[in-house]
């Protein structure tokens, strides 16, 4: 039988076959595959961040003058100085003139990936100790305002 | 509009069914006219004259299927046109000649080899009955709708190579289901 034969045969085929496969309507093939790169990409993002929030803090190395930087790794602001962590007391306010009684701790800057409204990374400073154990650095890379730095109070932690 | 309805227009001669009829299976039957010709112009044009065939077909008919019917129609068309295209493109006048009395010709057909060829079509059609839906669709999309590889892979989410494998084995299991039915092929 002849290929022509064939086709003329298929033809005159019922009409049922011919309105069953009249009836399909074009489907989107499915690719599993990308619902498990998708799930395997938002995966691999979750953890990244996850990383990233939680990583460790970064060793604290010596400056040479006494003063030590580093980080908290996390958006709080903080200082060393002379191995000591010295933690921005959000809950006070700025300020410009240090208290009577006071000492000197040594020199501290700001390393820390966090940007706050107040500082921003690799400022420098010194850091005072007041009579009360409240600590203020006082950032010396800032701008002087009315003559004077801004002191940012702390607290050793 | 439901079919039933558009041959009671076509009955009550009113132009309202063809222009429904375009807009229901239009595009379908100009799939079936392109999938066979290959040229959308020419299958414009075959889907033009099938409407009109069918506007002088029916009444008296009264098909139990209209799409199938007009399908039919279409297809029957398309392949003449085919041919004859094929003929001029030989550049061959007998061949043209030829295809002009096509029609004289399979007039000629002998009874038995009616027979043979409704023996056939029962053997198929039995054929199909034994096969999955999904096959069976595939199979009659390709062979009595001659959508192309690519065009099956998209109405049936498969991938080309898929159909082609899959259409392959069902081939083959035509053949060898007619042959043990003494067909020869």
């Amino acid at each position: 039988m002849s290929d022509k034969k064939m086709l003329d045969a298929m033809h005159d085929i019922d009409d049922s076959y011919i309105l069953e496969a009249s009836n399909i309507k074009a489907k989107n093939r499915s690719r599993p595959w990308v619902r498990v790169v998708a799930v395997a990409a938002c995966l691999i993002l979750v953890c990244s961040a996850a990383l990233l929030l939680l990583r460790p803090e970064p060793p604290v190395t010596d400056n040479g003058d006494g003063a030590t930087t580093g980080g908290t790794g996390t958006s709080q602001v903080s200082f060393y100085c002379n191995g000591t962590l010295y933690v921005r007391d959000t809950s006070k306010a700025p300020i410009y003139d240090l208290p009577a009684a006071y000492h000197y701790q040594g020199n501290a800057i700001l390393t820390h990936g966090a940007i706050d409204t107040e500082l921003e990374a690799s400022e420098a400073g010194k850091i005072y100790i007041c009579s009360d154990g409240t600590a203020y650095f006082e950032c010396t890379s800032r701008a002087l305002v009315n003559g004077k730095y801004v002191l940012l109070p702390c607290i050793p932690n | 509009m439901e079919d039933n309805k558009i041959i009671e227009l076509l009955f009550a001669r009113s132009e309202t069914a063809l222009s429904e009829i375009a807009r229901k299976y239009g595009k379908l039957c100009l799939q079936v006219a392109t999938n066979i010709l290959g040229n959308h112009a020419d299958a414009e044009e075959c889907v033009n004259d099938a409407y009109l065939a069918l506007w002088q077909a029916i009444p008296p008919q009264r098909p139990q299927s209209l799409l199938a019917f007009l399908l039919r129609i279409v297809k029957n068309i398309c392949i003449n046109r085919y041919e004859y295209n094929t003929a001029s493109k030989r550049n061959s006048n007998y061949a043209v000649c030829l295809q002009e009395m096509a029609y004289f010709l399979q007039a000629d057909t002998s009874v038995e080899q009616e027979v043979e060829a409704r023996l056939i079509i029962t053997y198929i059609e039995q054929f199909l009955d034994t096969l999955s839906s999904k096959d069976r669709i595939l199979f009659v999309r390709r062979y009595w709708y001659f959508d192309t590889f690519e065009h099956l892979a998209l109405l049936t989410g498969m991938r080309e190579g898929t159909v082609r494998v899959r259409l392959s084995r069902v081939r083959e299991k035509l053949r060898k289901y007619l042959e043990e039915r003494g067909v020869k092929l």
